[in-house]
């Protein structure tokens, strides 16, 4: 050690004792122990932990990676101990020693930890324990120096842990994403969750987690089946999501302040075609419009396009005016025959506009978050406040704002005595939620032509009502008539406190008790209002007349329990920790709500004000469990570990006769790299084998057990649901097996094989009629998970300038109903025409999308029936597949000359026909049930993917940093409904000939109403699910990507880092929708499978929002 | 080892002091069980009363403005009452010619519609049964002899109208019997047992009415809403349901040959004097779901041409598929806006209904319905209500329906005069020429001469030979036609199927649907369409 190094330490060490107020300058009587902290490549080493376990000694180091621990003299007595330096990110460094008095040096240099594996996890087992005893996955993602923080905590853990399925079904601000660990567990979760069971500081959630501000939080650690999550008895088979937030345990003596303030802008990353072209009737100038009226001579009447226009929005009063209907207005005025005629190429005579980018603006995001770290004594804080505003993407609308406050206090009570409280507030309010999905927002902003202008105002100075004055735009106003920006009210307040404490006492030195309380609150209130005089483009409508409906919603959630930890040696090197529990919790939930309309005066919002319609509603549930635990670990040399446990849960949601249930896990771990034989020390130098067998529970929604009878207006009473005084918890059963390796001391490899049972399957059974209920919860099936997870860490380069780091994750689930005590059925959402596109049957995947079918390729030749299909294929053939893909009747004609022969109108007799039924000539044709010629329902894709990959690095070139994360999904269908619905319209670009040639230019009628009797046909069909707009959902997606620089101090002060960040930057898709990161999720809708990731619909959510930012952080 | 001890001890002690009290058994507080709902006489009564409310909603009363629809939705797509230009409430689907079989596989489009219908009508006879079999078998007894036996004649007779309902839809369903014990599913039994089982049950309406008393009738004014029917006139309703059920229970012309007409002329000339109207209201929900939309129902040419005597309709017959384009209905018939131009019809045509006038040329653009649906008419003489569907009077048994029953009883049974009188009613009304002291017996056309209505298309479809005046048959017809369009349980689908008028494979009656059928465990099946089964054979009436 040079001079000037030790001079250097000197001071460092001075300094850190001046940190260290409470240790003072040490007595010549006491040990002091002091020493600096680098890691592998150099780097001094802020915020490692420095702990002596068999004295309860802690510190942390310095910013300039300094420690230093003042031993009492009279605790001094020459013993043995261990001095332990640990960092997230490496290898923990150990180090004997004697307990002398005087100063005593230890430099430590920590180890790079490619694996994470001596990260410490506390989810899933029964005290604090590294990854490499653990006997199952547990996956920790740390976000103390989180890149890219998101709103919603859940959506930072995608891509970053295999297995973890999360998606933003809807981009609307402040909605929360949907997430699964691996895969469903229930065929019909209505009422309940496929969402694993969050815990917060040791808080059970009852409610979702949008509210919490990500920056608090220190990591995020994930059990993902009940292999090992069985510790959670009864309401764990979905897995568990366990956050920690910071606190300031490992603090130095005094305040540190860390601020950032984030300022940029959300818009949205992709668009949907919209038609230029119409296919009106127009005069000879191609300027007016024919007017449709079957008793006058055509195109009699004309109108001009922006007076009509203007005509139908400047009509007083409440609504606008009917439009004319337009000669050849195809969505509804035209007949068929006529639409395999008519194509859409004409020009519009009126300036274009594009009502997506009309609607879809971008706007601002900012946040600023404010901490505060630090120890007085023995008293350890972290404090922070922040502030969010994401205004969304849609223009005249709010978007989300969010405040958050939260203290966490960890107070040294007694040298074996702890407590700590954990409280936290904040309150978000948004906008938009009636406008999520369905005929909303953005179904009418897929309604619009070109021709229209959706920012027009009339002469009164109101937004155009009906902005679309073509028939089929009826129904579809200006979509922005319902936003907060025109009047509407549409507003979410949600009010969050969660707070709790927790007392540890070390008993002694082998008996540790420690004891929770916690308490949750959330409360939501809902206020939708049309004031009176609003304006609908209905004339007979409503609306005007003023509409309000509130709701009050929330829950309270208390948990309690007493955790008895005991740890003995049985022999030598056979460490073992027992583990006993007893917890009780509670979840109280409540609603109100009133409605009505026709206000009897203007601007009063109170629901008195409502004079017709009125309605009220309430309800209240209370769930109640009580847990009792008992497990043990054994640990033989730290690489033989088992561990085994049997949790009694009893829950009040079951029938009285089964109210009890036991879960367990047996599991076990071997490291092989620990062994003196191990051959291949350089190579694999580390080698961990593990596999759990565990169980976990399901639980029904609050009414499932009871007969029911529905109280509905005036006390009209009618029977609901059967009761089911015998239904069991559904039971998850998981086996899971894996191994954590690292080659090379470089690259880290973890791989893991789950299999899943849900046994017991809670689902809705329909009952026979005659009983008066309609159906009935039983336990009727089993559903089984399959699941592949790999994750690779590989830093390329590491060294003090330069690191660039790589991490690849991979997952595969394939979830199978595979026992059916019911017959099959189909479950969907309440959107119209999704009701039941799912199929659940035995043998099948779940989550499989059934529809329509059109003939595809020659190979569906063989759909047809004799003697068609002997006349199918090639050339001449009087069936024959067109430019698009469809097998199309063609007569023998090449399938391209439509147009130059003028084919388009011909058509087969039935008599002559497949099944039947009369053919159109080129038109796709659809499947038909061979015996009573129905279109029959076939499979068509699946909702959930087939497997998904992610790939993150980081590189740092001196105080550059640059990181990215790209997510990618594979495999997933998703029904385009919102495509589907355009081609009713003639709204989507799919439509538009102009510029075709004639062989590959289609008329109307192939794409809506092709069919002469029946009035529909084309490719539109039906409003369900077809082969034509279920598509191919795969997509890769670069969710995040930062550049940061880091400045140091400026002006002598702080620690500053500048950064630009993007979120959901864009999307590699072939998906004709908005983005194929959608869906339908519980949100808004009571769907059957509870979660936007299985019910892989376009039904007109938010699409979610790119943001593009500028950061600013400092450190005092 | 002291304060382990004591921390063992209470945890202990916490375990028991939880076990003293079952914390886990929690009362669900928002939606009670049987116990609760039949706890007192006077909750007995009131819930057995509801059942009609609830029968009201599984024939008329469902939401069907949906695109799902609703039976009674579907059925008069089925049988021309209604045409639309979109598939909403099912109309294009059901309209289509040809026809197509009803699909009942899992997840048909229709499920629900094809479900509520039956569900709702089985849940509303086990509530009458249960309400029944408490007052006979339970020991629960209203106030006085006379209470008891009004609910229990109201009871009945909404157990015989659930089953007479079911019985007309439905090719089977399950007979509720109230005797019967309360955890047994009954079997799925045919139409014809489920019509008999119906009709005994009003027959014991009937037995239960006739008891006097404290507190018996009148009808509470809520049990049927806006009707605190007499006993008189509860028993009319009675019989008027029970000539409904015995005649529209036949699906084909050779059952309504086979129909006891004596009977059904014996109930319908006891029964109603005026329209069964039920007051539509919000809370309680006594709504009506009429699957109609101003401009997209419209009334098809094919039946509106009847009253033409222009010759449109004689040129409309006779023109090829794809040339089958609106006309104007030039009639005297006054239900029909007058006048010789689309113009004059369309001033004709008032914004508010009044009067006699029931259909109004359209004042916007025309929509394309098909070849059959495309008309220049839409329906508007409930429009009023139909703009506030959930306020006011709406009849769902009009008096010209059993007025009908009652002419075509006479018709079947040889009294041509009396039939005629009863049809001269509405027809003269409509500035109709007589038929009375002119029609003597059956084949007899209508008065009118080239002005005659209604004309009847000759030959078979789609291109007839032309047209010819109706006979009293067709008159009578007409008149129930005119009289009960968009009102009552898919009037016009019931009887058209004894009188043959159903297109080729329209589908004779809805089966059972899929989930009942699952939750008995029996194979599910489709029904009608072109050479489907139970769908109906050869060329109707009007050669279709």
């Amino acid at each position: 050690m040079s001079r000037h190094t030790w001079h250097i330490r000197r001071i460092a060490g001075l300094l850190a004792v001046l940190l260290v107020g409470t240790a003072g300058a040490a007595p010549a009587q006491n040990a002091v122990l002091r020493g600096t902290v680098r890691s592998d490549i150099g780097e001094l080493i802020e915020g490692a932990s420095v702990v002596i376990p068999e004295m309860a000694f802690q510190t942390a180091t310095s910013a300039r990676g300094v420690f230093l621990i003042s031993i009492p003299e009279a605790r001094v007595r020459g013993q043995a101990v261990t001095l332990v330096v640990r960092m997230i990110g490496f290898r923990p460094y150990r180090q004997a020693l004697t307990v002398r008095a005087g100063e005593h040096v230890f430099d430590a240099t920590l180890q790079s930890d490619v694996n994470r594996l001596e990260d410490i996890v506390v989810t899933g087992v029964m005290e604090g324990t590294p990854q490499t005893q653990t006997t199952f996955s547990v996956d920790r993602v740390d976000l103390t120096n989180v890149r890219v923080p998101s709103v919603d905590p859940l959506t930072q853990l995608a891509g970053r842990v295999p297995g973890v399925l999360v998606n933003t079904s809807t981009g609307r601000p402040g909605a929360s994403a949907d997430i699964m660990l691996r895969g469903p567990t229930s065929i019909n979760a209505s009422g309940r969750s496929q969402e694993p069971l969050y815990i917060v500081d040791g808080v059970i959630i009852s409610g979702g987690l949008p509210s919490i501000n990500t920056q608090d939080i220190e990591n995020i650690e994930v059990v993902k089946g009940a292999a090992g999550a069985s510790l959670y008895g009864a309401r764990a088979a979905n897995g568990v999501i366990n956050i920690t937030t910071k606190s300031g345990r490992t603090a130095a003596e005094g305040t540190t302040l860390h601020m950032r303030t984030e300022v940029g802008a959300s818009d949205v990353e992709r668009e949907i075609q919209l038609a230029r072209q119409h296919a009106l009737l127009t005069d000879a100038t191609g300027e007016r419009f024919c007017i449709r009226d079957t008793s006058q001579p055509l195109c009699a009447r004309t109108v001009d396009w922006i007076a009509e226009t203007n005509r139908v929005n400047n009509a007083p009063g409440g609504g606008a005016a009917d439009p004319e209907t337009f000669t050849l207005d195809p969505g509804v005025s035209t007949p068929a025959p006529t639409l395999r005629q008519v194509f859409l190429s004409r020009q519009w005579p009126v300036p274009l506009y594009d009502a997506v980018s009309q609607v879809l603006t971008s706007q601002p995001f900012v946040s600023t978050n404010i901490e505060a770290t630090g120890r007085a004594g023995g008293t350890r804080y972290f404090a922070s406040a922040s502030q969010l505003r994401q205004k969304g993407a849609v223009r005249m609308m709010s978007g989300f704002e969010r405040y958050t406050a939260r203290l966490n206090v960890d107070q040294q009570v007694r040298a074996n005595m702890s407590l700590s409280f954990r409280t936290f507030y904040s309150r978000g309010n948004w906008d938009g939620w009636s406008q999520d999905g369905g005929g909303n927002l953005f179904f009418r902003l897929t309604r619009q032509p070109a021709s229209v202008n959706v920012l027009a105002h009339d002469t009164l100075g109101r937004l155009f009502a009906r902005s679309n004055i073509m028939f089929q735009g009826r129904q579809n106003n200006n979509p922005l008539m319902f936003t907060t920006g025109n009047g509407i009210t549409d507003l979410t307040t949600n009010d969050r406190f969660i707070g709790g404490g927790t007392l540890r006492w070390t008993m002694t030195g082998w008996a540790d008790l420690e004891a929770n309380f916690s308490y949750d609150n959330a409360t939501n209130y809902f206020d939708y209002g049309e004031p009176k005089g609003f304006r609908s483009n209905i004339p007979t409508d409503l609306g005007f007349v003023g509409r309000v409906w509130t709701m009050v919603s929330g829950g309270s959630s208390y948990n309690a329990s007493v955790n008895l930890t005991l740890r003995h040696n049985l022999a030598r090197d056979l460490v073992a920790r027992w583990q006993f529990r007893y917890l009780f919790e509670q979840q109280d939930r409540h609603s109100r709500s009133l409605s009505g309309n026709t206000l009897a005066v203007v601007g009063v919002d109170a629901a008195t004000n409502a004079t017709l319609n009125q309605s009220i509603g309430s309800s209240f549930t209370s769930q109640r469990l009580i847990g009792l635990f008992a497990g043990v670990n054994l640990d033989f040399k730290r690489k033989l570990i088992g561990d085994f446990l049997l949790r009694r849960d009893g829950s009040s949601l079951f029938g009285a006769g089964n109210r009890w249930a036991t879960f367990g896990r047996a599991s076990v771990a071997y490291r092989p790299s620990q062994e003196g034989w191990w051959p291949l020390r350089d190579a694999l130098n580390e080698f961990k084998v593990r596999a759990s067998y565990g169980t976990a529970g399901g639980r029904p929604s609050f009414a499932a057990q009871y007969e029911t009878f529905n109280i509905g207006s005036g006390g009209a009473l009618t029977a609901a649901q059967f009761g089911n005084r015998f239904l069991r918890p559904e039971v998850n059963t998981e086996m899971e097996v894996g191994a954590d390796l690292e080659l090379f001391h470089r690259v880290g490899v973890t791989v893991t094989y789950a299999h899943s049972d849900t046994k017991d399957q809670i689902l809705l059974v329909p009952v026979a009629a005659a009983t008066g209920f309609a159906s009935q919860w039983q336990n009727a099936g089993t559903l089984t998970n399959t699941t592949w997870e790999l994750s690779v860490n590989l830093p390329v380069v590491r060294s003090r300038d330069f690191s660039w780091s790589w991490r690849f994750n991979y997952d595969r689930t394939r979830t199978v109903v595979t026992r059916l005590d019911v017959p099959p059925f189909r479950i969907g959402t309440p959107l119209q025409n999704t009701t039941d596109i799912f199929n659940v049957a035995e043998g099948e995947r779940y989550a499989t999308m059934y529809g329509n079918y059109f003939l595809r390729g020659t190979a569906d030749c063989d759909r047809l029936p004799a003697p068609f299909n002997a006349d199918c294929g090639g050339p001449g053939a009087a069936f024959q597949v067109n430019s698009d893909g469809w097998l199309v009747w063609t007569g023998g004609y090449d399938v391209g000359e439509g147009l130059t022969r003028n084919l388009w109108m011909a058509q087969r007799p039935a008599a002559e026909s497949p099944w039947g039924v009369a053919l159109n000539w080129g038109m796709p044709i659809a499947l038909r049930d061979s015996v009573d010629k129905s279109y029959g329902s076939v499979p068509l894709g699946t909702g959930l993917p087939d497997w998904r990959f992610s790939v993150s690095q980081t590189l740092q070139f001196r105080r550059w940093t640059v990181y990215a994360l790209l997510e990618g999904v594979v495999g997933r269908s998703i029904w385009n409904q919102g495509r589907h619905w355009s081609y009713l319209d003639f709204i989507t670009r799919d439509l538009e000939q102009r510029g075709k040639s004639p062989e590959e230019a289609k008329p109307i009628g192939y794409y809506w109403r092709s069919a002469e009797n029946l009035g529909i046909g084309g490719l539109y069909h039906n409003l369900i699910p077809t082969n034509a707009t279920v598509e191919r959902g795969t997509y890769a997606k670069l969710r995040e990507l930062s550049v940061t620089y880091h400045l140091g101090r400026v002006g002598g002060a702080g620690n500053w880092e500048v950064s630009v960040i993007g979120r959901n930057v864009f999307t590699i898709t072939k998906y004709q929708g908005f983005d194929p990161e959608t869906g339908i999720s519980s949100q808004n809708y009571g769907t059957q499978s509870s979660s936007g990731l299985v019910n892989a619909i376009d039904a007109f959510t938010f699409p979610s929002l790119r943001t593009f930012t500028v950061t600013l952080s400092t450190t005092f | 080892m002291h304060t382990l001890s004591r921390a063992l001890s209470g945890v202990v002690v916490a375990t028991a002091l939880t076990a003293c009290r079952d914390p886990l058994a929690v009362q669900n507080r928002n939606n009670p069980d049987r116990l609760r709902v039949l706890a007192t006489a006077t909750d007995l009564e009131t819930y057995t009363a509801g059942a009609f409310r609830m029968m009201h909603q599984g024939s008329i009363g469902a939401n069907a403005a949906g695109s799902g629809g609703s039976i009674a939705s579907l059925a008069r797509a089925s049988s021309w009452e209604v045409t639309a230009a979109m598939a909403n409430c099912g109309y294009l689907n059901f309209q289509a010619i040809p026809r197509t079989a009803i699909d009942n596989s899992r997840g048909n489009r229709f499920n629900t519609a094809i479900l509520t219908d039956f569900a709702r009508q089985s849940s509303a006879a086990r509530a009458a049964a249960d309400g029944l079999n408490r007052l006979t078998l339970g020991g629960v007894s209203l106030p006085s002899a006379a209470q008891n036996a009004r609910l229990k004649a109201f009871a009945w007779f909404t157990l015989g109208v659930a089953l007479g309902n079911l019985s007309l839809v439905y090719d089977s369903a399950a007979i509720v019997d109230p005797y019967a014990d309360l955890a047994f599913v009954p079997p799925l039994s045919g139409y014809r047992e489920v019509a008999a089982a119906a009709l005994t049950d009003l027959d014991s309406a009937l037995a239960w009415a006739s008891a006097t008393g404290t507190n018996g009738f009148s009808l509470p004014s809520t049990w049927i809403n806006g009707n605190a029917l007499t006993a008189a006139q509860f028993i009319q309703l009675v019989r008027s349901y029970k000539a409904h059920v015995r005649a529209d229970v036949a699906r084909t012309e050779a059952e309504g040959d086979a129909v006891d007409w004596q009977a059904v002329l014996a109930d319908a000339s006891n029964g109603i004097t005026a329209d069964l109207q039920i007051t539509t209201q919000s809370s309680p929900f006594w709504g009506i779901g009429v699957c109609y939309w101003f401009t997209g129902s419209q009334v098809t040419q094919f039946i509106a041409g009847m009253a033409d005597t222009s010759g449109g309709y004689e040129a409309w017959l006779r023109a090829p598929l794809g040339n089958k384009v609106p006309f104007l209905v030039v009639t005297p018939d006054r239900r029909f806006p007058q006048g010789t131009t689309r113009a004059a019809q369309r001033t004709n045509s008032p914004t508010t209904p009044t009067g006699m006038l029931y259909f109004a040329n359209r004042t916007t653009g025309d929509m394309d319905a098909g070849p059959y649906g495309t008309s220049f008419y839409y329906w508007y003489r409930f429009w009023a209500w139909w703009m506030n569907p959930a306020g006011g009077p709406y009849p769902v048994f009009s008096h010209n329906q059993n007025d009908m029953l009652q002419a075509e009883a006479y018709l079947r049974t040889g009294n041509v005069p009396a039939a005629a009188a009863l049809i001269d009613l509405y027809r003269m009304r409509a500035g109709l020429p007589a038929l009375s002291g002119v029609i003597t017996a059956l084949g007899q056309p209508v008065p009118g001469g080239a002005a005659c209505v209604p004309r009847v298309p000759v030959g078979t479809g789609p291109e007839w030979t032309g047209s010819t005046c109706g006979d009293i048959w067709e008159a009578m017809k007409w008149e129930f036609r005119m009289e009960n369009m968009f009102i009552g349980y898919s009037s016009w689908y019931f009887p058209s199927r004894r009188w043959g008028d159903l297109p080729e494979g329209t589908p004779l009656h809805w089966p059972v649907p899929y989930q009942e059928m699952d939750a008995r465990r029996h194979p599910f099946y489709n029904l009608g369409g072109v050479g489907g089964v139970d769908g109906a054979v050869g060329k109707g009436t009007y050669g279709l």
